[in-house]
């Protein structure tokens, strides 16, 4: 297993976030075992967030909720 | 017409029924795409064989498992994926659905209807991959599938569980033996499945059409890859085929299932392979082609009836170049399988159809199976037919016949003309009992010798027609006493003296005619 | 009287000129003659015509067997065609009841068919119908999630969003 603590975490969001934001992000991906932080803004998600930690993806996104809605009503 | 209204309020439903889902997914990116083929960075718990899910809803199958990347075949979206595209683990291999809503739908390897119809409610979902039934959950074949052509159920006889391999020439009358089998189904309980491997999708449309038309659809499902598929899909189609077949299997059914054929899907694994960089062996086949037919053809067997006694019955078709079964994929099944038919064009162009080579044909198994009455009028054919042909060739050589070998070869040929077969035209097994009784007996000698297989449909009208309650009181389990022998003789000989009268005077005279020119020829 | 005297005359001359013994020779001859001829002519004659006359009658019989013979074979005949006219029309009836049950197999199969793309096309009118209405529904879905995606673009707030980062993050905290 390497060490995750090289790991860099994307995280994605819709805006800069605030630093009380930035600090729940740190915490969460500290607790995943990831010592670094990328932050990537993407208009494009609408709302929420999305982190990249290795081979994991934790997409909290509005843009994928409303893909997922739309995807269970057309199927 | 479409309901306006309840369209919006399917939609409302739906939306609100949509439910929350896990965020929480492993992930991978594509960082090559070819051919069909995907190399994905990432994804490093993935399992082999396992569904991947490609960003747009697209579907791929891990198959190598490398120590920085993972390569993929897609089934779908080849042009679509590009390189960056995320990759998700599914945690399933592929599924396919099944359920009795399959039998008269026409679907592709995924399970999804491609006829043009409703969606097909799944009952349930089975692995597409899946071990064989256990040595302790089979049975002993014991009950016979006719197939309705009489040159294989009296002589290359198939029981239900069993795999009989048919081998030959292309437009020997390979799937035609096939689709007769399928055909002759009908009112036998047996569910079928038609694989179709890389076929045209001309002669596809001709098949279903048949299927459709002799009612035959409502017991068959029709797996169909054509040839203008991806090469994974046609990879996956025979084993999607066979699981579905499992799902009648376990539930206690008989089942059929043909797969057409095979050469085309161990060519569609060779172009998989290729393109993923596996070493080729022989014939640029990769080095488990054996294994892919070994294990697909392991999972058709006869279930003991603690298990519920269901059976697949598998009949993969291999074609040949050139008659030449020591070919690498002609030899790998042939040794996989049960036995085979085995197609030779030359007889079927001199018109004996079904083009069976009775000499290398085998059934390993099927012979425990047959029903009673047919093994034992059947024994002696195939020796009497071989003594036939060892005659035949040596006489070519034209020499002066004694009687006794000219009445040898004569019957010989009506015994070769009472197994030529229209196509669609099955026998049943009783209407079998009364040709081969017929066909060997003395009766014979009096008909004339192109005529017999007029004669023969002709025969079997006049007992439809005239003596149903001969055809009754056959009973196939059981031997043919010498009372009912005489029986169906006697019937034969009425129909014989009714509808042969002129034309065995005119044989008569050709006899004659015959006998003098040989006599002057003696002189 | 000269009648008479002639008369008497000759019968004085042929009594002069024929002895009685002459006669009686004559006689004698005339038998011999008689018997002779008979025995010679007339017998091998007689016999001759009847072996003719029975000739003749055998032939007469043989003409009358012949003809009874012709006659018998001629009822027989009669029989052996009544009997083949029978034959015949067993073997018509055959073929008739044959051919009407193939008739009947081909109209049974005929109708089955045509059943079929009845069937077929009625199922496929059906699924495109339904074609139609996902068609609708699918754009009525791409119309509102267009819609939506618009407004949810404008109203959340750099507090809803935080909110919702701050939700998932937990409820992924809690899943691990």
């Amino acid at each position: 297993m390497t060490n995750k603590n090289n790991i860099t975490a994307n995280v994605i969001l819709a805006r800069t976030p605030d630093a009380e934001t930035e600090a729940m992000i740190e915490k969460f991906v500290q607790e995943r075992g990831c010592g670094k932080v990328k932050y990537e803004i993407d208009k494009s998600i609408i709302g929420g967030v999305i982190i990249y930690i290795g081979d994991t993806v934790f997409d909290g996104s509005v843009r994928s909720r409303l893909d997922k809605i739309k995807s269970d009503v057309t199927a | 017409m479409v309901d306006v209204k309840a369209i919006g309020k399917t939609i409302v439903e739906k939306v609100q029924s949509a439910n929350g889902y896990s965020d929480e997914r492993t992930c991978g990116r594509i960082i090559y795409s070819g051919d069909g083929i995907i190399h994905i960075s990432g994804l490093s718990d993935v399992k082999y064989n396992e569904l991947l899910e490609v960003q747009g809803g697209y579907k791929a199958l891990a198959l190598n498992l490398e120590m920085d990347s993972v390569g993929a075949v897609l089934f779908s979206g080849e042009d679509k994926v590009r390189f960056g595209d995320l990759v998700y683990s599914t945690g399933k291999t592929v599924q396919m659905p099944v359920g009795e809503g399959f039998l008269g739908r026409i679907v592709d390897p995924l399970g999804e209807p491609i006829d043009g119809l409703s969606d097909i409610e799944a009952e349930d979902y089975r692995p597409v991959e899946f071990p064989a039934p256990a040595i302790m959950d089979r049975g002993k074949v014991n009950k016979p599938l006719q197939t309705g052509i009489l040159a294989i159920d009296s002589m290359i006889p198939i029981g239900r569980g069993q795999r009989e391999l048919i081998i030959g020439d292309r437009q020997t009358g390979k799937t035609a033996i096939a689709i007769d089998t399928i055909l002759n189904q009908k009112g036998e309980n047996v569910i079928c499945i038609y694989v179709s491997i890389g076929q045209k999708a001309s002669s596809l449309a001709k098949i279903i059409t048949t299927l459709r038309n002799r009612g035959a659809m409502e017991y068959t499902c029709v797996v169909c890859s054509t040839a203008d598929d991806d090469a994974p899909l046609q990879y996956l189609a025979p084993y999607s085929g066979c699981a579905l077949a499992e799902y009648f299997m376990y539930r206690g059914k008989d089942v059929l299932i043909v797969y057409d054929d095979l050469s085309k899907h161990a060519v569609a694994y060779r172009t998989m392979s290729l393109l993923l960089k596996r070493p080729a062996g022989r014939e640029a086949y990769p080095g488990d082609v054996f294994y892919l037919h070994s294990r697909l053809l392991e999972r058709a067997a006869k279930l003991s009836p603690e298990k519920g006694g269901g059976s697949i019955t598998a009949l993969p078709i291999v074609e040949t170049l050139a008659g030449d079964i020591s070919a690498y994929i002609p030899t790998n099944v042939i040794s996989i399988t049960d036995g085979q038919i085995y197609l030779e064009s030359e007889l079927f162009n001199s018109g004996v159809r079904p083009a069976v080579n009775v000499g290398l044909s085998v059934s390993r198994v099927g012979g425990s199976a047959q029903r009673a009455a047919i093994r034992q009028i059947s024994g002696q054919l195939r020796v009497n037919l071989a003594q036939y042909r060892e005659l035949a060739i040596f006489m070519q050589f034209g020499s002066d016949l004694d009687a006794e070998t000219q009445k040898t070869l004569n019957r010989g040929a009506k015994m070769t003309d009472t197994l030529k077969q229209r196509q669609y035209l099955n026998y049943s097994v009783r209407e079998m009992i009364v040709l081969l009784t017929v066909s060997q007996s003395d009766l014979v000698d009096k008909i004339p010798e192109k005529k017999m297989t007029a004669y023969n449909e002709g025969l079997l009208d006049y007992i439809h027609a005239n003596h149903a309650d001969l055809l009754e009181k056959i009973d196939p389990d059981k031997k043919v006493d010498e009372e009912l022998r005489a029986e169906i003789l006697n019937v034969a000989e009425d129909y014989v003296n009714c509808s042969v009268g002129e034309d065995s005077h005119q044989a008569d005279a050709e006899a004659e005619a015959e006998s003098v020119e040989n006599a002057s020829d003696v002189k | 009287m000269y009648v008479e005297l002639v008369g008497n005359q000759m019968l004085a001359s042929i009594g002069e000129l024929v002895e009685w013994e002459s006669v009686v020779c004559h006689l004698i001859a005339l038998i011999i003659l008689t018997v002779g001829l008979y025995l010679l002519l007339f017998k091998p004659v007689k016999r001759m015509i009847k072996e003719r006359q029975d000739k003749i009658k055998n032939i007469e019989k043989e003409n009358s067997d012949l003809n009874a013979e012709v006659k018998k074979m001629k009822d027989s005949t009669a029989v052996v065609l009544s009997e083949a006219k029978k034959e015949a029309a067993v073997i018509h009836e055959n073929a008739v009841k044959a051919a009407n049950q193939k008739a009947d197999d081909i109209l049974a199969e005929a109708k089955n068919q045509a059943k079929n793309l009845i069937d077929r096309t009625e199922k496929e009118l059906d699924e495109e119908r339904r074609g139609l209405q996902t068609d609708i529904e699918r754009q009525i879905t791409d119309v509102s999630m267009a819609v939506a995606e618009k407004i949810l673009e404008r109203d959340i707030s750099p507090e809803d969003d935080k909110k919702m980062i701050a939700e998932c993050l937990a409820q992924w905290s809690k899943e691990q």
